[in-house]
């Protein structure tokens, strides 16, 4: 089936020079250390910690996120935080292209490749690494400190391998989160 | 609403953006996150020192008495306590849950999306973890995640004042 | 996963799909032999038995209908519609009544989502550019191009995978308690910024982020966090059970040797045994019974004797609480040690995970073949059916009542870079059969052109095919319409019969293009001239079965 239009309210969001969609009902910590990659949706409700950085260091990016992502209400986007010889910080987090982060999931991974589709009301674990093409199902934990390879189709509490995806993932999941942001558009009145 | 009747200890942080009611006391070194909701609909809600609440943890006092928190306490992301009491260095995972009318011990911890049964007394060091809400007591020593404590709020007393605004007593 | 997602509390609601079906799940063993006559063939047992293992639950009658086609066929493909086809695509009784029906989300991008009879999302599917013909994972033959830890992501080489058993020999461990990843931690958070000179004995040790486990607790600690794997199997290589295995290994493997077998398991019983066939199990059998014919096997003395186990025993009739004992789990995850103690479980080295390719069945052509690192996701070979047939998807959908006429848009989108043409012919013989009409059963689709990427959703005429009646025409995709009425109440699904006739470049390789399994390939152009590179007109016609959720018995 094909994805339905998806109207929003003109008044709700603002669109970025890139398109990137920005709820103003979300909460965005520390914008000045965010970046989208363009074409990317923020909805109600979802919470970046921008301003969770590293410290030492001048001025960092805190939060990048790549294009035609997908963040769902009520998300939460936090960078991971561990102590490293003896200094407690908070360390930057990288979102690849083609993420869709489904509603009232925290994410607190090191990284996310592109093509990744993460379920609602999923936990992902404090510097966990989710690799290219990856899609974690709905209500998953995925413990601290993991790593879920490329192809893979994690569930559960923690997180276990349950089904491979399919060679053509990539394919797909691109064709779906442009397909998503080209039907997310304002309502007419 | 009515505007919260809040007690600030100079040394705690406590971010603007977030969502308190009721009569609310913070001991010194406590952090609230923005986006976090305490609510004190009942009696008072009394933080002491060295406790973390991050965003979108809800701490609810429904009931008439005290809800008492100990200290070095971590509420994390999407947390729930609607428990009666809280001891010391627990912490509450990412969307844990404590049920009403619920005691906490000492260095409890309430896994990653695991709930207590409610009305029941947690000795202390219990440890629940996994899908069906596994038990066991942990047996093993805290000081690392002690040390790892304090440096957190160090931490987060001096980069949060740079982002967000802070609140007062009222 | 925005509104994809069925109405909440409904039970299992049956949700529109489009399967298209691979050949293979239908023929039994008889079909393969006359189906693909003249190509050498040297899987052929394994591809068999494969279809033999799903086809054993399968009602034997239906499987004869290959070699008569008058038999009548399963429900949702007509005898008739079949025949007109070079090979045979009749298609298993299906069991309506028990299939559950996958949510839109599944079918578009998952899983496991064929149905009992065969038929796949396209996202599951091969299409193998020398057979001309759909594949789905049955009929292709997994290898594995690596061995890598799912954690640390090293590729394993291929010699050290046995002696390693097929675990991660570097510092990946789970936990024996809840089988989650451990990290390795240092006792002293200040580890790194102090001088290395002060290092105490034993600063490290393995913990669980989730059940909050650690390896300190059954006293095992590590003076450096690097090679634990090693110093870890010492310990599991010790065990008495262990050694009894490889003890008992060693002496069958003797036996082995002067039967002229060869030592250890023969790949070949390993591959079988992997896809799990019944020709595999027939070939341990009759080396059983080789074993009991012949009586030169010595005698073998196990080198533990085993007291009896009073002590055991007595400690597990006295345990009041099951926490105080190991779960199952558990103990199958450490099958060299099955403790009853959790005092004894031990950390677990990582299994490792493969890399694989895939080979056509029936042609041996190499259809997926990905980067040789474990960590790279990219493929130097991938002939998806998704970048190479038409994409189906339901554009417009109407509720389903008995005997009322309902409207379905079906969108048919062209991944090639070459225009395609397509005819359309739904299989009347189904049962129950649903009145279809398709309003334009013949059309062309416009080729793929990465510039219309940029501007989706604008309409796009193409020049020269504006006087096909279809629904609508964009980019790359026609719509047509279908009227659909349902005959009975229930899931309503049809079988369409799709011809997709495309240019193609002349396979150079092909030196004899007589020897291709299927002649569905129609050589030479009819109507087209011929462009510089050498093109031909391919057409591949295969079954395509379309769901459109359930039918209301009247209006409600």
């Amino acid at each position: 089936m094909d994805l339905p239009i998806v109207n929003y309210s003109k008044s709700e969001y603002i669109e970025t020079d890139t398109g990137n969609k920005v709820s103003r009902k979300s909460v965005i910590c520390g914008s000045q250390n965010i970046i989208l990659g363009g074409k990317t949706i923020l909805q109600t409700g979802s919470v970046i910690r921008g301003d969770l950085r590293r410290t030492g260091v001048g001025h960092a990016v805190v939060v990048s996120v790549g294009r035609y992502c997908f963040l769902s209400q009520g998300c939460v986007i936090r960078p991971p935080s561990k102590t490293y010889k003896g200094v407690f910080s908070y360390y930057p987090m990288k979102i690849g292209d083609h993420v869709t982060i489904g509603e009232g999931t925290i994410v607190q991974a090191a990284t996310i490749g592109s093509f990744v589709s993460i379920g609602k009301n999923c936990v992902i674990g404090r510097f966990a690494i989710i690799k290219d093409c990856c899609r974690i199902e709905d209500n998953t934990v995925i413990p601290p400190n993991s790593v879920v390879p490329s192809f893979s189709v994690y569930k559960g509490s923690p997180g276990k391998l349950v089904d491979e995806l399919p060679e053509s993932i990539q394919d797909i999941f691109e064709a779906r989160t442009k397909d998503r942001y080209a039907k997310f558009v304002p309502s007419m009145n | 609403m009515t505007r919260p009747k809040l007690t600030i200890s100079t040394r705690a942080l406590v971010c603007q953006d977030n969502d308190l009611r009721g009569e609310i006391y913070v001991g010194a070194g406590t952090v609230l996150h923005p986006q976090c909701r305490v609510w004190a609909t009942g009696g008072p809600i009394m933080f002491g020192s060295g406790n973390i609440v991050e965003e979108n943890a809800v701490i609810i006092n429904r009931g008439p008495e005290a809800l008492i928190i100990g200290d070095n306490n971590v509420f994390e992301v999407g947390s729930v306590m609607e428990g009666m009491k809280i001891g010391n260095r627990n912490t509450l995972e990412v969307k844990a849950h404590v049920k009403p009318g619920t005691w906490l011990g000492d260095e409890c911890v309430i896994g990653t999306v695991c709930a207590t049964n409610e009305n029941e007394i947690l000795p202390d060091r219990t440890v629940i973890y996994g899908s069906r809400g596994d038990r066991r007591i942990f047996t093993g020593s805290r000081a690392n995640q002690a040390a790892v404590h304090t440096r957190h709020l160090e931490y987060l007393m001096q980069i949060l004042p740079k982002f967000n605004h802070a609140r007062t007593s009222s | 996963m925005l509104a994809l997602n069925a109405p909440p509390s409904q039970g299992p609601v049956i949700q529109p799909f489009v399967h298209y079906r691979c050949l293979c799940s239908s023929p039994g063993p008889s079909a393969t032999a006359s189906r693909t006559p003249s190509t050498t063939r040297t899987a052929t047992p394994t591809r068999t038995t494969n279809i033999d293992d799903k086809d054993m639950d399968i009602d034997p009658s239906t499987t004869t209908t290959t070699a008569d086609p008058t038999t009548p066929s399963a429900d949702l493909v007509p005898a008739t519609a079949a025949l007109t086809l070079h090979h045979h695509t009749h298609h298993h009784e299906n069991d309506s009544a028990g299939e559950r029906s996958k949510t839109p989300a599944e079918v578009y991008d998952s899983g496991n989502n064929s149905d009992p009879h065969g038929s796949h999302s396209l996202s599951r599917l091969y299409f193998c550019d020398s057979c001309d013909e759909i594949r789905c994972p049955k009929c292709t033959q997994d290898e594995i191009v690596c061995y890598y830890c799912p954690n640390c992501l090293f590729d394993v080489p291929t010699a050290s995978v046995k002696s390693e058993k097929h675990k991660c020999s570097r510092n990946c461990f789970e936990c024996p308690i809840c089988q989650s990843t451990l990290s390795v931690v240092s006792e002293d958070p200040d580890a790194g910024m102090i001088t290395a000179g002060t290092a105490a004995q034993g600063q490290y040790y393995l913990a669980c982020n989730i059940c909050q486990w650690n390896s300190q607790e059954i006293g095992m600690t590590f003076e450096k966090p690097t090679g634990l794997a090693v110093q870890l199997q010492k310990t599991e290589d010790s065990l008495p059970d262990v050694k009894e295995f490889d003890r008992l290994k060693d002496h069958l493997e003797k036996y082995f040797r002067v039967h002229s077998l060869k030592p250890g398991l023969p790949s070949s019983l390993l591959t079988s045994i992997q896809s799990g066939t019944l020709q595999s199990l027939r070939y341990v059998s009759t080396s059983n019974h080789k074993a009991q014919q012949s009586d030169d096997i010595a005698h073998y003395t196990p080198a533990v004797q085993v007291m009896e186990d009073t002590e055991n025993l007595e400690k597990l009739m006295s345990i009041t609480s099951l926490s105080e004992t190991t779960t199952m789990k558990q103990r199958l995850r450490q099958l060299q040690n099955q403790t009853y103690s959790t005092q004894r479980l031990l950390p677990q080295r990582i299994h490792l995970r493969i890399k694989k390719s895939r080979r056509c069945r029936s042609c041996r052509h190499i259809l997926v073949k990905p980067e040789q690192k474990a960590q790279a996701t990219g493929f130097k070979i991938n002939l998806i059916a998704l970048s190479q047939l038409p994409n189906i998807t339901i554009a417009g959908l109407q509720p389903m009542i008995v005997q009322t006429v309902s409207r379905v848009i079906l969108r048919f989108t062209n991944p090639r870079h070459e225009e395609a043409h397509v005819s359309l012919r739904y299989g009347d013989g189904a049962i129950p059969n649903h009145g279809v009409v398709i309003h334009s059963p013949s059309f062309t689709v416009s080729p793929f052109n990465e510039v219309w990427e940029y501007e989706v959703g604008t309409m796009v005429t193409a020049p020269g095919s504006v006087h096909e009646d279809v629904y609508e025409r964009t980019a790359n995709s026609t719509s047509i319409a279908l009227d659909i009425t349902p005959a009975a109440a229930g899931e309503v699904k049809i079988p369409l019969l799709v011809t997709f006739t495309f240019k193609a470049h002349k396979l150079q390789s092909d030196t004899e293009p007589s020897a291709l399994p299927t002649q569905l390939v129609v050589s030479g152009s009819k109507d087209h001239p011929a462009p510089e590179i050498e093109l031909i007109d391919k057409t591949v016609a295969f079954w395509t079965v379309i769901g459109f959720g359930e039918a209301l018995p009247t209006f409600s």
